[in-house]
């Protein structure tokens, strides 16, 4: 049987009973010569705690000289996809259009690199908030859950207290805040009030928070809900870079940090073994020029032992056994009615037929 | 006043610069005056950068062949259209080219008016010639504008343009194919530079004017967010110069500036302020601060306000300025037999220039509007620091007052004079403002000072309080002051009301003007003596303090209102102006009388025009040649002084004859006051 990746509702709750069963299956089942080998696959498997990875990316910026931020922001996205989170799980924020800018020589397209390899702006970009909807409102109302009841499903952040949740944000940044569009801004304390009350509604389990602006230390400094980690593009007082302009295009194409934190997720496939650690180290300072900066006391697991794709991939650890583990049954009070093939047609028999009203009622005719 | 402030305290201050008055007139001057021209030192400059971010300049590669074939085909067919027809401009020729680019072209017809009635009166008429390049993915809501004047081949007093006829005409070919137009393009080209431009801009702003009329337009753009004016000739292009001075001062956005001089640079063309050459080290820090880099840079900087001064755009950029438009010309010099720029680099340059241009999301309205250039890679923000030398003198008048008007002397002109002490330029502006407020009021309610006065008379100081020979307050002056405004306001309007009312004498326009701004003048200078006749005592007895007082106030304010819209003007009437005007006071010496009134008459506003004749053709071989052409030159300078206050809306004469001159008469009265031999 598999292991169930839980993502119905339903059993969120009594999670941690299914993976107590699941050890004593494996326990039980196992030969005790077989246990030293296996321990390793189940400490693996026991790891990380979460059933679901979300994605909530966002590009702060609008105007063309800007470019590199939705360069930044759509290669994110593309690996995040790549390596398995569905795009049903993704809150793509990107404030401006830069492949229908006239100014851009290639309509449609954005590219990520002056050799113009990937199309970061391919077929199937789902963009949930653009233009001026990313805004410091729907941002923070996308985190916490507070939507209004219209919003539809894909605009919403339907994270769970087993859900690991990647934030990625870029954009034009200063001591302690985040500059959204040319209006309005997200300040530290902000955005750490926005995690805890996230972390008190049990909207996620672990959180990571990649941050790629000027000072971007800044931003995770007011940081105190558990469970996170952070890695920030530079330290305050510093100066992010961009990596290279596009001389076809006329403007910086992406940012020092990013491009290589993607240079690295390049080589991450799904069922990757690479740790956290590893990619919070990925920009020396000879290479990016600013400090990356990283926040891991509030973690609570070592970065050594967490995988990358804890937080990058959809990857859910799934063992096949051969034995039939017979889980306790859960108790409803709801009563489900069910039906076979003959008493179905009953049931369907006693149903009020729904029918569309007359657009034009007899009656008054 | 407040109940709290400690009075002994203010007075102390008072006494003292009472006291030292004189010294810190004359220290305050000369301060002001070397610390203005110490701006051209390199230390105390900046470097030129980017404030606009969405500029960009650069970054983007060439996408020009490497040969403009084109440019050169057009510029040779260009030659022989011209020498076929020597006089005329190629407006026809470059109409059929634009049309067979492919481009929307038009032509607008338009006649200048001659604002005097004059034996010659010609209409001038003439046309533009317009093509639109829409942009393809945007919706015509802005436009950029490369503007070039027609210029027939036998034109004398200017260069040709026919190289950025030819270049505007490549480049439109090229442009016409690329995809990343954000704004459309007008290539505009102008029949008599300045008329036709102006012309233009008012039929494309739908503005009227009395004097150009101009067709209206058969196809617009949007709002023009920037233009680039070019004045190249055929051939031979040794180095570029870039203009600024727009209209009545006004400047074009830095930015601008630093955007045409980075990519000259970029393609290691030479560009240069006013024909002055600078040096590297001078450009790019720590070894520009020797004596001969100093020179070069002050060179540098005081032809650049010689030419703001004036008021009168230096290129056809000027006129689009009037419209908020920024702009500025990039004209090409010729030198022959030397290393010359070759026109695909200048097809370089200025397909750059638009690139960036292209990238502007709003109006340029980051870095400066008022600035000083004592090269072209720095600058000096000039509402700042000049803002404080300038205040420096009109403090100095300010002074005056206090020490001449001792009589009319309350507490608040010392106050404002000791926070006038206090040297910051970042309040400087405001500070000034409330200082002459102040003393304008003190000034103005004299009845209610000296009130005051007599009770503090005591506290405030032991000076020798000089007894004025007849003090009867404000109103004995102000017969002196309706008929120093009066004159002004004849001074102004009298020379275009004597060119409709004078039987037709057959002389040229220009002499008229001169003559009758003499004539004017002349019977303006008489005007003290004609007071002193109309009184019964033969003498002008009044309060000549109070006269001088108010005299200075008004200067003052001139000069401060001035500085906000030409510092050069007003930093160089300053210069000149106070010295004498501080100095000036009735006498019973009449040696230093005479000697007054020499000097008094030096600077008089026609005076001036005269100087700036005799600089402006300083180098000639004889002396008396120099004068005959400085003559000339003044002659010239007031003619297009006058028209341009009426085609224009140009400001410099209404300022030298409706504010300057007023001013100056009050101060001319002042020697003509008797008073008692000691």
């Amino acid at each position: 049987m598999a292991a169930s990746n839980g993502h119905e509702k339903v059993n969120t709750g009594p999670a941690n009973m299914l993976y107590f069963t699941i050890t004593i299956a494996f326990l039980v089942v196992f030969q005790p010569k077989a246990v030293s080998s296996n321990q390793e696959k189940v400490e693996e498997f026991f790891k990380s705690d979460h059933t679901n990875n979300w994605a909530v990316l966002v590009d702060t910026s609008r105007f063309w000289f800007n470019y590199r931020h939705v360069a930044n922001v759509l290669s994110i996205y593309r690996s995040v996809k790549r390596l398995g989170i569905p795009d049903s799980q993704i809150i793509l924020m990107v404030a401006d259009d830069m492949a229908c800018n006239p100014r851009n020589p290639r309509p449609a397209t954005v590219f990520n690199n002056a050799n113009q390899h990937i199309n970061v702006y391919g077929d199937d970009v789902e963009v949930d908030y653009r233009g001026y909807e990313v805004t410091v409102e729907n941002f923070i109302r996308v985190l916490t859950g507070r939507l209004p009841p219209s919003t539809p499903r894909s605009k919403r952040l339907l994270s769970d207290e087993r859900s690991n949740i990647l934030v990625y944000m870029t954009g034009h940044g200063g001591d302690g805040f985040l500059k959204f569009q040319d209006a309005e801004e997200v300040s530290s304390v902000e955005l750490a009030d926005a995690f805890e009350q996230m972390w008190q509604k049990q909207r996620y389990h672990e959180l990571f928070f990649m941050i790629d602006t000027c000072q971007a230390e800044s931003m995770f400094q007011k940081f105190y809900s558990p469970n996170i980690l952070a890695v920030a593009s530079s330290r305050v007082g510093e100066d992010s870079l961009s990596h290279h302009v596009d001389p076809a295009l006329g403007v910086y194409v992406i940012d020092r940090y990013t491009y290589y934190a993607l240079e690295f997720l390049e080589t991450v496939k799904p069922g990757s073994k690479q740790t956290m650690s590893r990619f919070l180290k990925v920009c020396p300072k000879d290479k990016c020029i600013s400090t990356v900066s990283t926040r891991i006391d509030l973690f609570r697991r070592n970065t050594t032992d967490t995988l990358l794709t804890d937080f990058f991939g959809g990857v859910r650890n799934v063992e096949l056994l051969t034995e039939t583990i017979s889980l306790k049954k859960k108790e409803t009070n709801v009563k489900q009615e069910t039906c076979s093939k003959d008493s179905c047609q009953k049931l369907d028999a006693n149903k009020k037929k729904f029918t569309f009203p007359d657009q034009f009622p007899k009656i008054y005719f | 006043m407040g109940i709290l402030t400690d009075e002994t305290q203010r007075n102390r201050l008072i006494s003292l610069l009472v006291k030292y008055c004189n010294k810190l007139c004359a220290l305050l001057y000369v301060v002001g005056l070397i610390g203005f021209l110490a701006q051209a030192y390199q230390p105390l400059n900046a470097g030129t950068y980017f404030s606009e971010n969405a500029l960009l300049p650069g970054l983007v590669e060439t996408e020009l062949p490497n040969t403009l074939l084109s440019a050169l085909t057009y510029r040779s067919e260009l030659e022989e259209a011209m020498k076929k027809e020597l006089s005329s401009s190629p407006n026809k020729w470059v109409y059929e080219k634009f049309k067979n680019i492919g481009l929307e072209t038009y032509a607008q017809n338009f006649s200048v008016i001659y604002p005097f009635r004059s034996f010659n009166k010609k209409v001038v008429s003439g046309e533009n010639v317009y093509a639109i390049l829409r942009a393809r993915r945007a919706a015509s809501t802005e436009a950029l504008v490369l503007s070039v004047p027609l210029r027939p081949l036998n034109d004398k007093d200017n260069t040709g343009t026919g190289g950025g006829i030819a270049l505007a005409l490549g480049l439109a070919q090229e442009f016409k194919r690329k995809p990343y137009w954000s704004k459309d393009i007008i290539f505009l080209f102008t029949e008599f530079d300045h008329l036709g431009a102006m012309a233009w801009l008012d039929s494309y702003h739908q503005t009227e004017s009395k004097f150009i009329v101009g067709n209206d337009l058969e196809a617009r753009s949007g709002p023009i967010i920037a233009a680039l004016n070019l004045e190249l000739p055929l051939n031979n292009v040794k180095y570029f110069n870039v203009k600024v001075e727009g209209l009545n001062g006004q400047l074009p956005n830095l930015d601008l500036v630093n955007l045409v001089v980075r990519l000259c640079r970029r393609e290691r063309a030479q560009v240069r302020l006013h024909n002055c050459l600078e040096d590297k080290s001078y450009i790019y820090s720590e070894n520009g601060d020797s004596f001969d880099d100093y020179k070069k840079a002050l060179t540098t900087m005081l032809k650049m306000m010689w030419h703001q001064a004036s008021g009168t755009p230096t290129g056809n950029h000027g006129w689009f300025q009037k419209f908020h438009i920024e702009s500025v010309t990039l004209e090409g010099v010729v030198k022959k037999r030397s290393y010359t720029i070759d026109i695909n680099t200048t097809a370089r340059i200025i397909e750059g220039v638009f690139r960036s241009l292209n990238n502007l999301l709003e109006r340029f309205h980051q870095s400066f509007f008022f600035y000083l250039l004592p090269s072209t890679s720095r600058y000096k923000y000039s509402l700042t620091w000049y803002g404080i030398t300038l205040w420096v003198s009109a403090n100095e008048s300010s002074k005056e007052v206090k020490s001449e008007g001792n009589e009319e002397k309350s507490e608040k002109v010392a106050s404002a004079e000791g926070q006038g002490d206090e040297q910051s330029s970042t309040e400087e502006k405001t500070k000034e403002k409330t200082e002459e407020e102040n003393i304008e009021t003190a000034e103005c309610i004299p009845e209610v000072s000296q009130d005051v006065n007599v009770i503090k008379k005591e506290t405030v100081t032991d000076d020798a309080v000089e007894e004025s020979l007849a003090g009867k307050g404000l109103i004995s002056i102000v017969p002196v002051m309706l008929v120093a405004m009066m004159l002004g306001w004849m001074a102004s309007q009298g020379p275009e009301l004597l060119t409709h009312i004078m039987p037709n004498f057959r002389i040229q326009t220009e002499d008229m003007l001169l003559f009758s701004l003499l004539a004017i003048f002349m019977s303006a200078l008489a005007y003290p003596k004609l007071m002193k006749n109309k009184g019964s005592s033969n003498i002008l007895s009044l309060d000549w303090q109070l006269l001088k007082s108010v005299a200075l106030i008004l200067q003052t304010l001139t000069f401060a209102s001035l500085a906000l819209f030409n510092i050069s003007l007003s930093f160089f009437l300053t210069a000149v102006m106070v010295p004498v005007t501080v100095v000036v006071r009735p006498s019973a010496n009449k040696c230093f009388r005479w000697l007054q009134m020499f000097a008094l008459l030096l600077i008089s506003p026609l005076s001036l025009m005269y100087i700036v004749g005799l600089i402006s053709s300083w180098p000639k071989s004889s002396a008396f040649e120099l004068f005959l052409s400085a003559y000339d030159s003044c002659k010239l300078l007031i003619y297009l002084g006058v028209t341009d206050t009426h085609l224009f809306n140009a400001w410099t004469e209404t300022v030298m004859t409706a504010c300057i001159f007023p001013v100056w008469l009050l101060f001319w009265a002042l020697p003509w006051i008797d008073v008692p031999s000691p």
